[in-house]
């Protein structure tokens, strides 16, 4: 329903968007994970028409939405610190959207949508006196409230407690769910991005790196970007001769031309055995056992080990080919 | 944690000399008044000449403050809401107006729209004369005050807005204007004060009929010798002025509570489009303001005498110094400005600091104190000097009352532009730099100090240009031979002849030099303050 092709979008000199393309079924979320200056508020921001596109096109629904002004796109935005207008209590809040549609049931639908988070009966607070996780549920309240055709969320979770963030997430999740809303949450959180995105789209410098269900893109990222994105450490080149990859005297079978190849070594991959003997730089407990980051061709990867381990031990490794992907 | 308080006992000198020198005379005029056989107080008031002073005076500043706003409100969007070319020397420009002297200001506006002035129509003794000199004045008050929190308001609510679905005049109508809405009543509160206690630009642009109260009791007191008439007319003035000072106060408190504000240069942002144009015109038109009077008193002194020449320095030397001393009023107001200034200094910090300690009980009542002479009007102070400092020692001829005043006129100002700033010095800074093993007084040395020096030489200087262009109190206090660079042009306006009026110009570009250059420095060591309210 929504197709975002060749979206490019300047801050003056700064390249923000560099051409990303990306498309939105109905009944799905999608996530836009990236760092900070990755470009993906922006993606967002140009989706909803509060800020100029240099070039590309976003239609919805198959109606192009460049020439249409913000206020008559129908796309509910969720802002990082909510925005709420500090000027006018909950009630008037989630009314806003309600009373500029002209809803002449405005009051029901403002009981409804506060129903919907669970905040009924807040409608005369105001909103300086709600806590993060209200003022959040407020914020989505009053952006559901007039039935969006497409929910935008810039890191629904960002201002939150750790704690809060968890329970937050399943809230969430279960809500756009019940709606049925097509929704884009852009998020800097690997664990928000997989828990709430059907699928995942990485930004890396304002271009589109990777796209996929979160479990394809964890196990075979395309690039050492992605793959550092969405938390893997194991990274290492290697010399790859008649299919077998040498790292540091370790012989990893593989499929991948000839010539120097950089390798990901997912989580469990590497473990203590045979007989290549390696560095450790620095170890960790994680409980119950330990982990001890291990110098491996130009790169590290992390092993656990059942016994405390300290930086500058030597011991040996083994990796288990079935585990190890080569990138771009 | 609570913040340190500060020894009460720094704000003695500022409660003395407030209680003194402006709680006292002002008490004076209030009994005087009262005390007046109450058949001449019901003549005064019911006075059919009273009345439409009064009546005057009140419309007179309401149209001011409506026809500020309507200026001033765009001019504070485009400053605080873009970045352009320019934008600093255009800040600085509009910012001028506002602490030029008021007599300098009349004599600009008559040379411009007065009989034979530049424009080629005489507005002089017309209300738009007086409507314009205050606008010209006063667009700096709305500029800086409202443009000050727009430039904090955070635009994502806005966009929170028009992502409802709200249009871009409902986003204003909606949003933007309520959250504005304590710093743009805080303004027209002051302009209102500052139209209503007009006297430099009434007295010279207005005309018999259309006459403030505070040139009234002028009139009354210094003129026709009437001390109950003009008693009864200044507590007319201090009335009105408490009222308005209440609603400031109120709606002061208020601006930016509850919201989450933004540093300003998250929200700027280049024009684009037809902003440009709306930026051009919203900057423009107050620019055109601001600059077109100034311009045209340095037109008059270049071609003073016919062509392009120094006339008008030679004029100065040329005015006969038994009928105005030149000479002897640049030396005296430069001398007033240097004590007046120091004093400042002296008086006011301290108190500063006390009032950014305390946020309640004390805090909150020294500072209405010390703000009340800001609109107690500058003629209502020299008249109560006049009626109170006779007993137990006359003072009335004393010099020193001079750079007094000017301090008491000068202090609320430099309380306004210092509180925020050593409120801004948090806790969290001089905890840091203790546990960093700073004593107290180095920690008062190392942090306190450095981040309150731009502040105080801010408000030093401010108290500089006040003094040099305070009119309204000197034109009471000051003796014969004491006389001011104001007061003297003043003086000369009043007399005949070419070479007086090139003379009041030629002092008058003086004035205006100096305080520009104060201006630029201020806004270059971004003093907080200036015009802000």
């Amino acid at each position: 329903m929504l197709r975002v092709a060749d979206l490019t979008v300047h801050y003056g000199e700064l390249v923000a968007v560099d051409g990303v393309d990306l498309t939105l079924e109905r009944d799905e979320t999608l996530a836009l994970l990236g760092r900070s200056g990755s470009g993906k508020t922006t993606v967002l921001r140009a989706i909803a028409g509060l800020v100029p596109v240099l070039s590309g096109t976003i239609t919805l629904d198959d109606k192009d939405l460049g020439p249409i002004p913000p206020h008559q796109r129908g796309i509910g935005l969720v802002f990082q610190d909510f925005a709420l207008f500090p000027h006018l209590n909950v009630g008037d809040n989630v009314g806003y959207g309600l009373r500029m549609q002209g809803t002449t049931d405005a009051d029901g639908r403002v009981d409804e949508a506060l129903a919907m988070v669970g905040l009924e009966g807040l409608q005369r607070r105001r909103v300086d006196q709600l806590s993060g996780g209200q003022a959040q549920r407020v914020a989505l309240a009053r952006t559901l409230a007039p039935r969006p055709r497409l929910l935008l969320l810039d890191e629904p979770l960002g201002s939150l407690d750790p704690d809060l963030r968890r329970t937050l997430a399943e809230e969430l999740r279960a809500l756009l769910d019940r709606t049925g809303v097509p929704t884009i949450i852009v998020t800097h959180d690997t664990e928000e991005a997989f828990a709430l995105g059907d699928r995942v789209t990485i930004l890396v410098e304002g271009r589109a790196a990777a796209t996929g269900p979160p479990d394809q893109i964890w196990s075979e990222p395309r690039n050492a970007d992605v793959a550092r994105i969405v938390g893997h450490n194991g990274i290492v080149t290697a010399t790859v001769t008649n299919g077998v990859a040498t790292v540091d005297g370790l012989q990893i079978p593989i499929s991948a031309p000839e010539g120097t190849a950089t390798l990901l070594i997912r989580p469990g991959a590497a473990r203590i055995g045979g007989t290549v003997v390696a560095t450790v730089i620095s170890s960790r407990y994680r409980g119950p056992d330990w982990v001890a980051t291990v110098a491996l061709g130009g790169g590290s990867v992390e092993v656990s080990s059942p016994e405390p381990v300290s930086g500058g031990q030597t011991i040996t490794v083994e990796i288990d080919p079935a585990g190890v992907t080569t990138l771009d | 944690m609570t913040p340190r308080r500060s020894p009460a006992l720094l704000a003695l000198p500022a409660v003395t000399l407030g209680i003194v020198f402006f709680a006292w005379p002002m008490a004076s005029i209030i009994a005087t008044g009262i005390g007046a056989d109450p058949g001449r107080i019901a003549g005064v008031l019911i006075k059919g000449s009273t009345l439409s002073t009064v009546w005057f005076t009140l419309w007179q500043a309401a149209a001011s403050t409506v026809l500020t706003l309507l200026v001033g409100l765009p001019a504070a969007y485009a400053f605080s809401r873009f970045r352009f070319p320019g934008r600093a020397l255009a800040r600085v420009l509009v910012t001028i107006p506002f602490v030029l002297p008021t007599v300098v200001v009349a004599i600009a506006f008559l040379a411009l729209i007065g009989p034979g002035g530049v424009l080629g129509v005489d507005l002089a003794g017309t209300v738009w004369a007086i409507l314009a000199a205050h606008v010209f004045f006063n667009l700096a008050v709305v500029i800086r005050t409202v443009g000050g929190l727009w430039s904090h308001l955070d635009p994502r609510l806005e966009e929170a807005a028009a992502s409802l679905g709200a249009k871009p005049w409902t986003v204003f109508r909606t949003i933007t204007l309520p959250l504005l809405r304590p710093s743009i009543t805080a303004a027209g509160a002051i302009v209102f004060l500052f139209s209503f206690t007009s006297f430099g630009i009434a007295l010279l642009l207005g005309a018999p009929h259309l006459t403030t109260i505070e040139v009234e009791i002028y009139r009354s007191a210094a003129l026709v010798f009437d001390l109950p008439a003009a008693a009864v007319l200044a507590l007319v003035q201090v009335i009105g002025v408490t009222a308005g000072l209440i609603i400031y106060a109120r709606h002061q408190e208020r601006s930016g509570i509850g919201q989450h504000l933004l540093p300003a240069a998250a929200t700027a942002q280049r024009p684009v489009g037809r902003q440009r144009w709306l930026v051009t015109a919203a900057v423009g038109t107050p620019l055109a303001i601001s600059v077109v009077p100034i311009a045209v008193i340095i037109w008059r002194v270049l071609t003073a005498g016919g062509g392009i020449g120094l006339g008008s320095v030679r004029a100065l030397g040329a005015v006969d110094p038994s009928v105005v001393d030149v000479t002897s009023a640049i030396g005296n107001s430069l001398q007033f400005a240097v004590i007046a200034c120091t004093l400042t200094l002296l008086v006011a910090l301290p108190a500063a600091v006390v009032i950014a300690s305390r946020r309640s009980g004390m805090g909150r009542w020294l500072d209405t104190l010390l703000m009340l002479p800001i609109g107690s009007s500058a003629v209502t102070l020299g008249f109560g000097f006049v009626v109170a400092l006779d007993a137990p020692v006359d003072l009335r001829a004393w010099w020193g009352l001079v750079p007094i005043a000017h301090t008491l006129v000068a202090m609320p100002f430099v309380i306004r532009g210092t509180v925020p700033v050593i409120r801004s010095i948090g806790p969290s800074l001089r905890q840091a730099a203790s546990v960093l093993g700073a004593a107290p007084g180095r920690v008062w040395r190392t942090i306190d100090l450095p981040m309150l020096t731009p502040a105080a030489a801010g408000a030093a200087a401010l108290a500089f240009v006040i003094s040099l262009g305070e009119f309204g109190a000197t034109l009471f206090v000051a003796r014969p031979g004491g006389k001011t660079m104001t007061v003297a042009i003043f003086s000369l306006f009043r007399r005949p002849g070419p070479t007086n009026l090139s003379a009041a110009f030629a002092l008058s570009l003086l004035l205006v030099v100096v305080t520009g250059v104060v201006v630029a420095l201020l806004e270059r060591m971004r003093a907080p303050g200036l015009g802000s309210f």
